[in-house]
């Protein structure tokens, strides 16, 4: 993979969050996800300014659309990752099992 | 707060910070969480700190997001901008044009990013300049309402005030006495038309209560040298004031809405003046009340009692509207020439009186407007103090840059082109402070309108026009000039060669040093001068309040009354009335004395009259001597409080009519005439030498009343029994054991029952007259003092913030002199000694501009600060304090730098 745009950890989250969350990801929700799943408080502005940048290098996408149920008038952004997402992610991904491969005696004890 | 939606103030913040693109979605998912999750599981107060916690952090992250973002897009543009230059030569005006907008776009953006990086220093720089531009704001609206706001008349500049001198009161100003008015008429050149007038107050009865109105009697075309017209129906015209004329008035048109809720039916009525029928033939226009706070405007008619003359009746002022091509010193030649004339036909009259013109705004804000410029150069001063400081804190910033400004200039930046950028941040600065001074100042100018315990003059008009706002524009552009050049300049003086090949920490150069040093010095020196300033204006305000009043202040209740000529034609009415009255009053409970004057201390309305002092014949064309006098009924000192220093006060026989004439004189008097012997028993006579007066006998000496007189030249003063100059017109001065207000209605109950019809006016305390006599002393005070603080803590923070800067710097050099052997308190006293040296030349700058201004103010100001030699001292020794206290504190930080720390750190 000869083109693919290096990301950051945040970056990681957020989009892992977007794919966990398939079809329901918007701003608010994917906040709860990573925090939840990392047990760490996110800034709201943190997630919405990293969907933002995502979206401008081409790893997600948006749509806004309706909210469901009785909220009429309520817009949200649901975004969905991107093929260039996901190659950014795997490419992270592999990076970091390279580096983590062969450390298992020295990280035993941890 | 209705459904889903955030508040306002938290959508606005959200609006300022979060691109458009993204806003709906990120608001609305905010106010959705609010509403579902945090509102209902939270207090009220906790919900909505959650909810500001959540916008300041989301705006903090999209303004961060714009930095960085912008960041990158600058080098694409410096490189692409690299790349132009090298590829393109001889660039077209367009593309001139083109380039330099977007420069000055770019420049905005790198200054914002710069100033938010820093966000201590942006705010003290900030703060600074909206102190300095907040004060200026302030005095300059009311500068502005005095000085520069059209008169609301047609051509309000070129109206003159006419009016006659006597130069035996130090040239005070008096009014024209009609017949010589009559000659101004018929020979004056120089004006297209004159008109007179004459205030005074008259009675109205009839419908409704009686009410006293302040009512101005016209003579000739006022309205028309004005240049007014009516609201409705007429205005009173010059020959309405021929005697046999039918009486008409002139309804203001804040009267008219009053009285009578704007009824146009008025005109053609008939209203009532102290017994007189008056026809009401127009309205004037809103906000017309010449010449300040008039009610009414009435024809002056003049009927001369046979065998009396007007030539000693002072009581026209005059206007007039000049030629086209006429100078007012040329009016003023003119009016020479009819003076001289006049005293040529009437040298006794006419001896030391000089007539003179000057413009109508002039006489209008004759009281206000010195005070008011000596507040704003000292604003202004404040302003400049704040400009050095603002200069020396962007001196510090611009040199921590030096790196980055010697990397831009290696990349082919011209040093023109950096000065702008510099010159952009601070212009930035500047308009963000000038905003924020507006603020302030706004509400520096509401707080004065409200302070102002007294009714404003109708003409005077305080509020902001798009004229004060351009002004304030300027002011803003000129301070941000005046505190970026020389640092950007000095900034951009170094060799970026020499300084990237040195690591980009070489230390300040000597240019820099310099204009360090003496922008120091340069606040110091204004600090003191407004130190100076403040201190003579305290001076004369403690001295004003130490002056020995001559009477009681304290419960002493004051009203007017005044008897019209046609209920009280004779003088023996009017005595029988202020005698009942009199009796009256001290027979209630709770009034200790009671009695009445033609003049209130403190009071301004003087009268003087001629007198001949037996044995003192004056030397031929020498000015007879005159003193004031008032007229005041038996037991007025005991009233006033007044001490009689020898003598006795008058008896009740001796306000009856036609009792022989007996005097009680001042202190000063007895100065004047019998410095060292006994006045009591001797005599003078009203009138000249030649006059047929009869002797007056003294009989009481009393202490001067320097409320009379607030400058504290007590003039030579004499109090005569109502018997001998029946008065229609006398203030009451009840002494009351309680609190004085309580008397009120006991008062008002006895005049009814004496004359129904008479209004009782101006009912107040002497406490309430003393404050409104002096507020503008007390408030002109308490600004210096405010503005003095403010210079104080300018400089102090300017010294301080200099020194921390310095001692930054040298870190260096201080650990290696401490490494070296250097004694630590050596240090210290090496940088207090360089502040000391700036400070010491500051001072003696400053105390030498402030000693000259300082005399020059004792002269102007109150008239009562004299200088000393110890408030030139206190203000060098408190200036060097501060200076030495504000070095001390960052020069403590020099002491304990560790050598090893200091130089590793480099």
């Amino acid at each position: 993979m000869g083109n693919v745009t290096p990301i950051g950890e945040f970056e990681q989250l957020v989009m892992l969050a977007i794919m966990r969350l398939r079809d329901e990801a918007y701003g608010v929700v994917i906040k709860r996800e990573i925090e939840e799943c990392t047990g760490r408080s996110v800034s709201r502005g943190a997630v919405y300014t990293t969907l933002d940048r995502l979206e401008e290098k081409g790893l997600l996408s948006s749509s806004k659309a309706d909210a469901p149920g009785p909220r009429t008038g309520m817009v949200r952004r649901y975004f969905t990752v991107e093929p260039d997402g996901l190659a950014a992610l795997a490419s992270a991904r592999n990076a970091l099992q390279t580096m983590w491969s062969g450390l298992e005696p020295q990280l035993g004890e941890l | 707060m209705t459904g889903r939606e955030l508040p306002r103030s938290a959508r606005l913040l959200l609006r300022l910070t979060v691109p458009r693109t993204a806003r709906t979605v990120v608001e609305a998912e905010l106010a959705e969480e609010y509403a579902d999750d945090i509102l209902p599981r939270r207090l009220p107060l906790r919900a909505r700190l959650w909810l500001w916690r959540e916008c300041l952090a989301l705006a903090t992250a999209f303004i961060i997001a714009a930095i960085r973002r912008g960041r990158s897009r600058d080098a694409d543009v410096i490189l692409a901008a690299r790349r132009y230059r090298r590829t393109s030569r001889g660039w077209g005006e367009s593309r001139e044009r083109d380039g330099f907008a977007t420069a000055f776009r770019h420049d905005i953006r790198h200054g914002l990013r710069t100033l938010l990086k820093r966000p201590a220093f942006t705010a003290a720089a900030l703060l600074t300049i909206a102190v300095g531009i907040g004060a200026n704001t302030t005095i300059y609206s009311l500068l502005h309402a005095v000085m520069m706001r059209p008169l609301p008349f047609t051509e309000g500049d070129r109206l003159v005030f006419l009016c006659e001198h006597d130069s035996e009161y130090g040239g005070s100003s008096m009014g024209v006495a009609p017949p010589v008015f009559d000659l101004w008429q018929e020979r004056l050149t120089g004006l297209e038309d004159i008109a007179a007038w004459h205030s005074v107050d008259r009675n109205l009865t009839g419908e409704g209560e009686p009410e006293r109105l302040r009512v101005t009697r016209t003579m000739g075309d006022l309205f028309g040298v004005l240049g007014i017209a009516p609201e409705r129906g007429w205005f009173i015209s010059p020959d309405d004031s021929a005697p046999d004329q039918a009486r008409v008035a002139v309804v203001s048109h804040a009267l008219w809405q009053r009285r009578w809720g704007s009824d146009p039916a008025l005109i053609g009525q008939t209203i009532t003046l102290d017994e007189q029928i008056f026809e009401v033939i127009g309205i004037a226009p809103e906000g017309f009340r010449f010449p300040d706070r008039a009610d009414l405007f009435i024809p002056l008619s003049l009927e001369v009692p046979e065998g009396e003359s007007l030539w000693n009746a002072h009581i026209l002022w005059g206007v007039g509207r000049l030629r086209d091509g006429t100078t007012l010193p040329e009016v003023r030649t003119g009016l020479n020439t009819i003076t001289a004339a006049i005293a040529a036909e009437r040298p006794e009259e006419y001896a030391g009186i000089t007539a003179g013109a000057q413009p109508l705004r002039t006489w209008l804000y004759r009281d206000i407007k010195a005070p008011l410029l000596l507040v704003y150069a000292v604003v202004c001063l404040v302003l400049l103090l704040a400009c050095a400081n603002t200069a020396n804190l962007m001196l510090a910033l611009f040199s921590t840059r030096q790196t980055e400004l010697a990397v831009r200039s290696s990349l082919g930046a011209r040093r023109s082109r950096i000065i702008r950028q510099l010159l952009t941040e601070c212009m930035m600065l500047a308009f963000a402070g000038g905003f924020v001074g507006y603020l302030i100042g706004e509400a520096g100018r509401r707080l004065i309108l409200v302070g102002i315990p007294i009714e404003l003059p109708a003409h005077l008009s305080f509020t902001t026009d798009p004229g004060i706002v351009l002004s304030i524009l300027l002011l803003v552009v000129v301070t941000g000039i005046i505190f970026g050049i020389a640092p950007a300049f000095g900034a951009t003086r170094t060799d970026p060669a020499r300084l990237l090949a040195r690591g980009g920490t070489a230390s300040a150069s000597l240019q820099q040093g310099r204009l360090r040093r003496s922008l120091v010095v340069a606040e110091v020196t204004m600090a003191v001068i407004v130190l100076a300033t403040t201190g003579v204006a305290m001076q004369g305000y403690l001295n004003f309040r130490e002056i020995e009043p001559g009477y009681e202040q304290d419960n002493l209740l004051t009203a007017t009354v005044f008897l019209p000529t046609f209920s009280y034609p004779t003088d023996q009415e009017k005595v029988d009335f202020f005698t009942t009255l009199q009796q009256r009053l001290q027979a209630l409970p709770g009034v200790s004395g009671a009695s009445a004057t033609t003049g209130l201390p403190e009071g301004r309305q003087l009268w003087g009259r001629s007198l001949t002092v037996e044995g003192r014949a004056p030397e031929p064309g020498e000015p007879a001597d005159i003193a004031y006098f008032w007229v005041i009924q038996p037991d007025y000192f005991l009233a006033t409080g007044t001490p009689l220093l020898s003598g006795r006060d008058f008896t009740a026989d001796e306000q009856a009519l036609g009792a022989p004439p007996r005097a009680i004189v001042n202190e000063r008097f007895v100065r004047q005439y019998w410095p060292e012997g006994d006045a009591l028993g001797r005599r003078f006579h009203w009138g000249g030498t030649d006059s047929e007066a009869p002797w007056v006998e003294i009989v009481g000496v009393v202490a001067d009343i320097t409320g009379h007189d607030p400058t504290g030249q007590h003039r030579a003063g004499v109090f005569i029994p109502i018997g001998a100059y029946p008065s229609d017109r006398m203030h009451l001065v009840v002494r009351t054991s309680g609190d004085p207000l309580e008397m009120v209605e006991p008062l008002k109950r006895i005049m009814a029952a004496i004359d129904p019809n008479l209004p009782l006016f101006e009912i107040t305390t002497m406490a309430e007259i003393l404050q409104r006599e002096h507020w503008p002393i007390l408030i002109g005070a308490w600004a210096f003092v405010v503005f003095a603080v403010v210079a104080l803590l300018l400089a102090a923070v300017g010294i301080y913030a200099i020194i921390s800067y310095t001692v930054a710097r040298r870190q260096r050099e201080m650990g290696i002199r401490i490494a070296l052997g250097a004694d630590r308190r050596a240090i210290t006293r090496l940088v207090l000694i360089r502040i000391g040296k700036m400070t010491f030349v500051g001072v003696a700058i400053g105390t030498t501009v402030g000693i000259a201004i300082m005399f020059a103010l004792s002269r102007m100001l109150f008239g009562l600060a004299t200088p000393t030699v110890a408030l030139p001292l206190v203000v060098a020794v408190v200036m060097t304090g501060v200076g030495l206290l504000a070095a001390w504190l960052p020069a403590r930080r020099a002491r304990s730098v560790n050598p090893v720390d200091a130089v590793r750190e480099e």
